[in-house]
């Protein structure tokens, strides 16, 4: 079942087209990489289907809704209730400490609740510093909190933009594995990388170029 | 489409400016203020009235026409007005008052007595009086009431002694009374050598026919040719026949001649009210007449005293009156105590006052421009970390953000500075109603200071941001 | 969370609130301060203006003018009419009690020093010390009243010496004319009787008075023959600038409305305060001494709207200032912002945090502000006046809706414009 789909995408600057008509769907409960070289316009791809940003042309349905036409009030709504998103930048809140800020998340969601954020933060493996600032955190701790807060409201999709580009290789296998046990879960997710590697850790890649899909590729290895 | 970084950046350069227009704008305005406070407010205090008074030395006259010379000692921007004034005894003989009255010249008092408020109007013709407001009430006058105002020259104090007038050159004046009651007059003048050079009878009082002659009869006259006074009648000189009663009243009048007025007679006009002053003060027991008329009551144009108001401090002010003693052997000039010392204590503690406030308020506002510059520039600190790790040495970033700031110092500065004299302009105005004394040092000095104020304010975060390790900076917030 | 949220700005972002907040605590100071000073100032001038003496002069009804048609010189007694000494001290009785500073009583006449000269005599207040029925005393006369004169050989005479009333003051030029020295017995001749007194000060008044005598009340009212009597009483009191309601009842107080004439009465004007005395002393009228008058209203209102116009433009300029400041502290949480909008955050729900940080920012600035404004106005009262500004409290609650509003306008319409930003721009800008 189609969880997300993009129909005719175009995201067009001046003369500048970021997305040339791409069309793509992803079913519930696939783990799908998105990869391509830089100026390909896959963290243009990743805005629209994050609900940071709309399309100039083309339809995106989340879920059955077309959020291309949603406001932007609402976006925020099922940006909330539906994604949870990761950044290559660790944008944390500098002055909430670790458990705070997935906290903030919760907040609002539903309702802060303490025990749950330190929870997560315990399945990322930072149980112990949940009191600290970002500031007192390394770059790979700081980006398992934010993986914490992303996955804190139990989101049906996770939405990660090169959610391991400046992680060292013990942080980055902390972060994948995390995602297979996300993906078993049943949790849909969307990688957006321009890492090989961690590109082949999902089911199926869709490779991007000059803001038009080039091609896809599944991966035959999936879960070996 | 703006991106959000370049509306940050355009929007802090705006803020850095405003900020910095903001202080310079009060610098200017308010140090303008201050430099000019005290001469505006110093004007203010004129509305107190006559401030120096030139007063004639021992001995000597004062006449309308010293006035001119004795104002040169003055600029004439700093003189408010010069006002003459001249004080006798007039009688109301029809109510049996007697009134001290002014002679002046109208057309200073306003000016040196702005206090002065008139029923009516000021006198702008002949034979017009203001009188004070006591005087109306006592007698009721109204204004256009008609009175009779009479002047009987009084001998004058330092020529009480008829010996004393008898000089080289002398022109003696005398009276007394003859024959019936009737007063009889003489006027002599003296030669080199203080002996009668010629005489002048009138005994118009007299019976024409006996002692009315004294005024023709060549021999009586020529008998007191080449005479010194005192005289005797019968030794040195003898009586006309048949009038001795008036011959002897002759004599006395001579021996008891003093200095001579222009007349010797009582002077009577009548004058009309033009206006009644309301002072709540010595004035509303006065009369005041013009100059001329006082002149043509008493036939002399000696003045008592020059009250002039002029607009400067106080050590200047002593500096003209010492000017005006020195410049000139008939007169001398004196400030006038009680306006001006109170004048030098008030206005000190305005300025005092304009003086603190301004200070209080520039520093405020400074270390509010410095705060503002130092947030701006702290918050390009990322800015300055990537800079730093694509190559740019320490003291080229240092340069160019300290080059920023001075510039938009330069640049509100200028601003400031216009925006400043414009706002003390506006202030001068409707406080004072005069405009403000143009300073040429305000532009560039506010200028400097705004872009001292601004490259000081920069200096600090910039040394913070130069020294933070780039990688730090960049790797997140 | 929201608590949380806003202690971790507090405590974790303090440099940056710090900078906000002295910012504000500044212009909270200049406005505290500067307001204080303006309400403040107007009693202050006044006082200073004193210095130029009586600004109401009180008399009989009936006194008739003093001369006839001879020279005035016989010592004849020509005022018939007097005021009464006994009821001066009603003058702090009146509705304006506080208002009035200092007054004292005239009564002149004129004797003989040596042969043929004939000068003037008036009996007065030096330093009279009263204690009035509501428990205050002061010391009226002309000590205070005449600032300008300088005693330039021996003293003041002083009312507490058990001479005071065998002792005279004399001018100066009338000292130099007879060779008269501080300590010199000089007899008084005048129409009642003789008199030996001893001249205790030589004084410098830049005036008439130069020429003449001062003496205190008892000896020349001893002298004579004139036991309770006054001509004439110079008042000096604080009153409030002339404006066209009270011309209006300086010309006739029984033509205005009654409720004209509360507000008339109730306001330090000249004319009130003339009326009020009228009202006290018996048989008297008290009129305004123009000279003195008119000039203070002109001072004193030119004062005040220069302090005004200067307050204004300081205010304008704190205003200006944190605006500004606050504006650009939120442009700097525009990625925060971004962030929380990203994670899922409403735009009301954003607004109310950032601004609450604000507001809480700001009332520490102004609280800080407040008791600094209290030290400048306080150093301006004293540094140029030598007391106190009392500090008025109607200006706290003005400077703090001042300072809240100011506060808001300058973060509001910057946090509305960073949240319409989309979250894709603030975010990934950064790079």
């Amino acid at each position: 079942m189609s969880l997300l789909e993009l129909k005719n995408i175009s995201k067009i600057y001046g003369e500048l087209k970021a997305l040339d008509n791409v069309s793509l769907h992803v079913d519930q409960g696939e783990w799908v990489a998105i990869m391509g070289p830089s100026g390909s316009g896959k963290s243009t791809m990743m805005n629209i289907i994050g609900c940071m940003d709309k399309p100039t042309m083309g339809e995106v349905l989340l879920d059955g809704i077309d959020i291309s036409r949603e406001s932007s009030k609402s976006l925020t709504d099922i940006r909330r209730d539906k994604i949870g998103l990761i950044f290559q930048q660790f944008h944390m809140v500098n002055y909430l400490t670790a458990v705070e800020n997935v906290m903030v998340s919760q907040y609002y969601h539903s309702m802060p609740d303490e025990k749950e954020a330190l929870e997560a933060l315990e399945r990322v493996g930072l149980r112990e510093r949940a009191r600290h600032l970002p500031s007192q955190l390394s770059g790979g701790e700081q980006q398992r909190v934010c993986v914490a807060r992303a996955l804190i409201n139990h989101p049906e999709l996770i939405l990660a933009d090169e959610p391991t580009g400046n992680l060292d290789e013990a942080n980055e296998n902390i972060v994948l594995d995390l995602f297979a046990q996300l993906h078993k879960e049943g949790t849909t997710l969307i990688v957006v990388t321009h890492d090989p590697e961690v590109a082949d850790a999902a089911q199926r890649t869709i490779v991007l170029e000059h803001g038009k899909v080039a091609r896809e590729v599944i991966n035959e290895n999936f879960g070996k | 489409m703006i991106t959000a970084s370049l509306l940050r950046r355009r929007s802090r350069m705006l803020i850095a400016l405003l900020s910095i227009g903001i202080g310079a704008t009060i610098l200017a305005g308010l140090v303008t203020i201050y430099v000019d406070v005290p001469r505006q407010m110093g004007a203010q205090f004129r509305s107190y009235g006559a401030n120096m008074l030139v007063l004639p030395q021992e001995g000597a006259v004062l006449k309308r026409d010293h006035l001119a010379g004795i104002l040169e000692n003055i600029p004439q921007t700093e003189l408010i007005g010069a006002t003459p004034y001249r004080y006798v005894r007039l009688d109301m003989t029809s109510r049996q008052q007697s009134f001290t009255a002014a002679g002046t010249d109208f057309s200073q008092v306003p000016r040196t007595s702005p206090y002065f408020s008139v029923e009516g109007s000021y006198p702008d013709s002949t034979r017009e009086v203001l009188v004070g407001k006591n005087i109306a009430d006592t007698i009721g006058l109204k204004v256009g009431s008609t009175m009779e105002l009479t002047y009987q020259p009084t001998a004058s104090p330092e020529t009480a002694d008829p010996e004393k007038s008898r000089l080289p050159d002398a022109e003696l004046a005398g009276s007394a009374e003859g024959f019936g009651g009737g007063m009889v007059y003489v006027s002599i003048k003296l030669d080199e050598h203080s002996a009668i050079a010629s005489l002048k009878i009138d005994a118009d009082t007299q019976t024409p026919e006996y002692g009315g002659r004294a005024a023709e009869d060549e021999a009586f006259l020529k008998q007191f040719i080449g005479k010194t006074l005192p005289l005797t009648l019968g030794e040195n000189v003898d009586a006309l026949s048949g009038a001795t009663v008036t011959s002897e009243a002759v004599v006395r009048a001579m021996n008891d001649a003093r200095k001579a007025e222009k007349t010797v007679r009582p002077q009577t006009l009548n004058f009309t009210v033009a206006g009644i002053l309301t002072t709540g003060g010595e004035e509303e027991d006065y009369i005041f007449l013009s100059l001329e008329d006082m002149e043509a009551l008493t036939g002399s144009e000696q003045l008592d005293v020059v009250e002039l108001s002029v607009s400067a401090a106080a050590d200047q002010l002593e500096a003209y009156a010492d000017a005006i003693s020195q410049n000139s052997d008939t007169v001398r000039a004196r400030l006038v105590k009680r306006v001006t010392r109170s004048e030098a204590s008030v206005l000190e503690k305005l300025t005092a006052l304009v003086f603190l406030v301004t200070l209080v308020v520039l520093l405020l506002t400074m270390i509010c421009v410095s705060t503002t510059m130092m947030a701006v520039v702290s918050e390009r600190r990322r800015e300055i970390g990537l800079r730093k790790a694509l190559g740019a040495s320490d003291s080229s970033i240092r340069a160019e953000f300290l080059g920023e700031g001075i510039f938009l110092g330069l640049l509100g500065g200028v601003m400031g500075g216009v925006l400043g004299f414009v706002f003390a302009q506006v202030v001068s105005v409707n406080v004072f109603g005069s405009s403000i004394t143009f300073q040429p040092l305000l532009l560039p000095v506010a200028v400097i200071v705004s872009m001292l104020i601004a490259a000081l304010s920069c200096l600090l975060p910039i040394k913070h941001a130069v020294a933070i390790d780039p990688a730090l900076v960049l790797k997140g917030e | 969370m929201l608590f949380r949220m806003i202690r971790g700005v507090l405590f974790h972002q303090k440099g940056k609130m710090l900078l906000i907040a002295l910012t504000i605590a500044l212009g909270a100071s200049l406005a505290t301060g500067m307001l204080n000073v303006v309400l403040g100032v107007e009693e202050k001038v006044n006082k200073e203006l004193k210095n130029y003496g009586a600004n109401i002069v009180v008399k009989p009804k009936d006194s008739s003018l003093l001369s006839d048609i001879y020279d005035v010189g016989e010592g004849a007694e020509l005022n018939t009419a007097y005021l009464r000494e006994d009821e001066l001290g009603k003058l702090k009785t009146i509705f304006w009690a506080f208002n009035i500073v200092d007054f004292t009583p005239f009564l002149d006449t004129r004797v003989q020093v040596s042969d043929n000269v004939t000068v003037s005599l008036t009996g007065t207040w030096f330093n009279h010390h009263l204690d009035l029925p509501t428990g205050e005393s002061l010391d009226a006369g002309i000590v205070g009243m005449r600032s300008w004169w300088d005693v330039t050989e021996g003293r003041w005479l002083d009312e507490k010496d058990e001479n005071a009333s065998e002792e005279i003051m004399a001018g100066t030029v009338l000292a130099e004319q007879n060779g008269w020295h501080a300590g010199d017995v000089i007899r008084l001749k005048g129409n009642n009787g003789e008199k030996d007194v001893t001249l205790v000060g030589i004084y410098d008044a830049g005036g008439d008075e130069d020429e003449q005598l001062y003496a205190t009340l008892d000896l020349v009212q001893a002298l004579t023959d004139r036991e309770n009597k006054v001509a004439s009483i110079e008042v000096s009191a604080l009153t409030t600038p002339d404006n066209e309601l009270a011309r209006r009842a300086a010309r006739n107080p029984a033509a205005l409305s009654s409720r004209d004439y509360e507000t008339w009465y109730c306001t330090a004007y000249v004319s009130a305060i003339c009326y009020q005395i009228q009202e006290v002393i018996t048989g008297s009228v008290a009129t305004a001494v123009r000279k003195v008058a008119e000039s203070e209203g002109t001072i004193l209102d030119k004062t005040k709207l220069l302090m005004i116009l200067i307050t204004a433009l300081s205010l304008i300029g704190s205003a200006l200032g944190i605006s500004n400041l606050v504006t650009a502290s939120v442009m700097e949480r525009s990625q925060e912002i971004g962030l929380l909008k990203a994670i899922g955050a409403r735009d009301r729900s954003i607004t109310g945090v950032v601004m609450t940080e604000i507001l809480i920012t700001a009332l520490l600035g102004f609280v800080v502000g407040y008791l600094m404004g209290f030290g400048f106005a306080q150093l301006i009262g004293q540094s140029v006046f030598g007391s106190s500004i009392d500090m008025d409290p109607k200006v706290a609650p003005i400077v703090a809706g001042l300072i809240a509003l100011v506060t808001i306008a300058g973060s509001l319409p910057a946090i509305r414009m960073v949240l319409r930003l989309r979250p894709a721009e603030v975010l990934h800008g950064g790079h």
